[in-house]
């Protein structure tokens, strides 16, 4: 990544608590004007790595650079950061408005500019009907929505956002992601959202981080991610897979032959990376991008005959955990629509997949 | 839960309850509007000791002394008090955070015989060597109240201050306010009721204490309550249920608005915490 591209850099950034290492030699690299996402199980560095960037936390070690400008020594009120906080932290004894306005107050602005510039951010996020409430009068949603204009009336260079769903009920949570993203788009802020949810995740963000032990195990696009992921870590935490455990037997040119003793017989990939023979290495099976047939496919295609153990209906799409003859259960997911959405449990059915939509793993 | 059905036998023992809590401090009162001379005799409604109470000099300096300390006393307890709150609540595990806290808090469970013997102790051995306080009085009594009276706004604080979200604060930081302004504009206004009943209660403490104003008092300072037990000893005067009457009016008002705004704290925290738990 070239550096001009990159407004919010972290350079070998360490924070310990105790024995604890929260976060362990980070770099990471933002864009301008993208939203990016933190996410990772709970513990793994994230909130961490976010109260950092805000100057709530003062890391060990490493530094944090915006716009070029490294702002490791400045304490929280002088960076051009704002957070909104996972419990969103409105002060209960100040109205709507009063909230919003308290970040513009402390740059001591005229009246009349904290006044227009409240309407502004309140508008946006249509709360100005409500601007004399109380935050305890609001509900979930409109407390989510006066953080934000708080946290967005100052302007800043770089909006962090703290598990931002979290305090919300699950319908409202996907109504509030669109519109989230939406909202930060339009106000072009650079942003990064920590949060735990993958689906969150990829819904909002442009670019996420994924996070494990205090540490980025891969950076990239969702979709990217998802794809490819680059351990079996990203495999199992973003979405679900099927992992197959083996070791590589032989290196033939463009192709790899795979021995993965729960498939039963050497499988052929596409050569990727550096890999040797005797190597272990693990292929990695989106359940979405196995194909389903009652009839086994052709011969190339490497069929697998397996027995269907049961069969989940989720609406759109059928999810069927599947035995194969060595006695490893497989999920695949089907259309609901697919005229393979009937099969029963005891059926037998066959399965295949295109080379190129499985993923090799090395670590 | 089983809400259990009040009746009459569970009623007639709330009354009997009420009546042995109450019952004494009614006849006190009734007896005060008494024209007789005779605490023990009825003799027709009069407001006679009200105006006799007027007349006492010494009752009225005693009182007018008794607030003077009293006010100063959870003034600088609650000061005190909020200080220490802040420091067991906010400044994490600093080392002897334990023992502080035990320390601060002993004055509530210590018998009042013991502070105010050991305060005595320490008033005269202060003055032999250092030849301060000169002469024990106001001042003392004060320093003496404020001593005990810090533990229990400390305890209100601490406690209030413990189940505040301390991302209030930091919220406060990140929008540009220094940690300084953040305490004074956030975590003060939350804090106030809360300081507001701390200094309630320090009041009516200092206002009511008897034994360890005894022990740290000296000549001319006299609060109200050690002229209230001198006098009794002399026998009861109706003058004395007449005061005791304007105390207990004055007390339940402090007692009830402590209440009612530790009351409406709790109610509008439940208002603020139920969107967030949905």
């Amino acid at each position: 990544m070239n550096g001009a591209r990159s407004f919010l850099e972290l350079r070998g950034v360490v924070q310990r608590f105790g024995e604890v290492v929260a976060v362990d030699h980070v770099d990471l690299e933002v864009r301008r004007g993208e939203i990016f996402a933190l996410l990772g199980s709970s513990g793994c560095g994230k909130t961490s790595l976010l109260r950092i960037i805000a100057g709530l936390e003062s890391p060990e070690a490493g530094r944090v650079l915006l716009a070029g400008r490294d702002i490791s020594a400045l304490p929280p009120h002088r960076r051009p950061v704002n957070m909104m906080f996972q419990s969103y932290a409105l002060f209960p004894h100040m109205t709507v408005a009063q909230n919003v306005a308290f970040g513009l107050r402390q740059d001591r602005l005229p009246k009349a500019e904290i006044a227009e510039r409240t309407d502004r951010v309140l508008e946006l996020v249509q709360m100005a009907g409500l601007r004399d409430r109380r935050p305890a009068q609001l509900s979930g949603g409109q407390q989510q929505r006066v953080a934000l204009a708080r946290s967005l009336a100052k302007e800043p260079q770089l909006l962090l956002l703290d598990e931002p769903m979290a305090a919300l009920d699950r319908q409202l949570r996907a109504e509030m992601q669109y519109e989230l993203a939406e909202i930060i788009r339009r106000v072009r802020v650079t942003c990064i959202i920590v949060t735990h949810d993958q689906e969150e995740a990829m819904v909002m963000a442009d670019r996420l981080a994924l996070m494990h032990a205090g540490r980025v195990v891969q950076t990239g696009p969702p979709a990217d991610v998802y794809a490819r992921p680059n351990s079996r870590f990203s495999a199992a935490f973003l979405g679900r897979v099927n992992l197959f455990e083996g070791r590589v037997q032989a290196v033939a040119g463009e192709e790899l032959v795979l021995d993965l003793p729960e498939l039963g017989g050497p499988v052929r990939v596409p050569a990727s990376g550096a890999v040797s023979a005797g190597q272990p290495v693990c292929l990695a099976l989106r359940p979405e991008r196995l194909r389903l047939s009652r009839e086994p496919a052709a011969e190339a295609d490497r069929p697998e005959r397996v027995v269907v153990e049961d069969a989940g209906f989720l609406g759109s799409q059928v999810h069927y955990h599947l035995r194969l003859d060595s006695g490893r259960l497989v999920d695949a997911l089907v259309p609901g629509s697919s005229e393979l959405a009937g099969l029963e449990h005891g059926e037998t059915a066959w399965i295949s997949w295109a080379p190129r939509d499985a993923v090799l793993l090395a670590e | 839960m089983t809400a259990r059905r009040s009746t009459p036998w569970s009623r007639m023992w709330l009354a009997i309850g009420f009546a042995f809590l109450y019952l004494p401090m009614l006849v006190l009162v009734l007896y005060s509007f008494n024209e007789s001379r005779l605490v023990t005799v009825w003799a027709g409604f009069s407001t006679r000791w009200y105006a006799a109470l007027w007349q006492d000099r010494q009752i009225i300096d005693a009182a007018l002394l008794s607030l003077r300390i009293a006010l100063l006393a959870a003034s600088a307890a609650t000061l005190l008090g909020t200080l220490a709150g802040i420091a067991l609540a906010r400044f994490g595990r600093f080392p002897g955070r334990g023992l502080f806290g035990a320390m601060i808090t002993a004055p509530l469970v210590m018998p009042e015989v013991i502070t105010g013997l050991s305060l005595l102790l320490l008033f005269v051995s202060l003055a032999q060597l250092v030849g301060w306080p000169e002469h024990r009085g106001a001042l003392t009594i004060w320093i003496a109240h404020v001593t005990f009276c810090t533990a229990y706004v400390t305890v209100i604080v601490a406690g209030r201050l413990g189940e505040l979200d301390p991302a209030l604060e930091e919220a406060a930081q990140d929008l540009g306010a220094t940690p300084l302004r953040a305490f004074l504009s956030v975590t003060l206004p939350i804090l106030s009721p809360a300081l507001l009943a701390g200094w309630l209660l320090a009041f009516t403490l200092s206002l009511d204490d008897l034994v360890i104003a005894s022990f740290v008092t000296g000549p001319g300072a006299s609060t109200l309550p050690i002229v209230v037990f001198s006098s009794v000893r002399l026998g009861v005067s109706p003058k004395i249920n007449a005061l005791a009457t304007i105390l207990i009016v004055a007390v339940t008002l402090a007692a009830v608005l402590a209440l009612w705004l530790a009351g409406r704290q709790a109610a509008r925290r439940r208002a603020g915490a139920m969107p967030a738990a949905m």
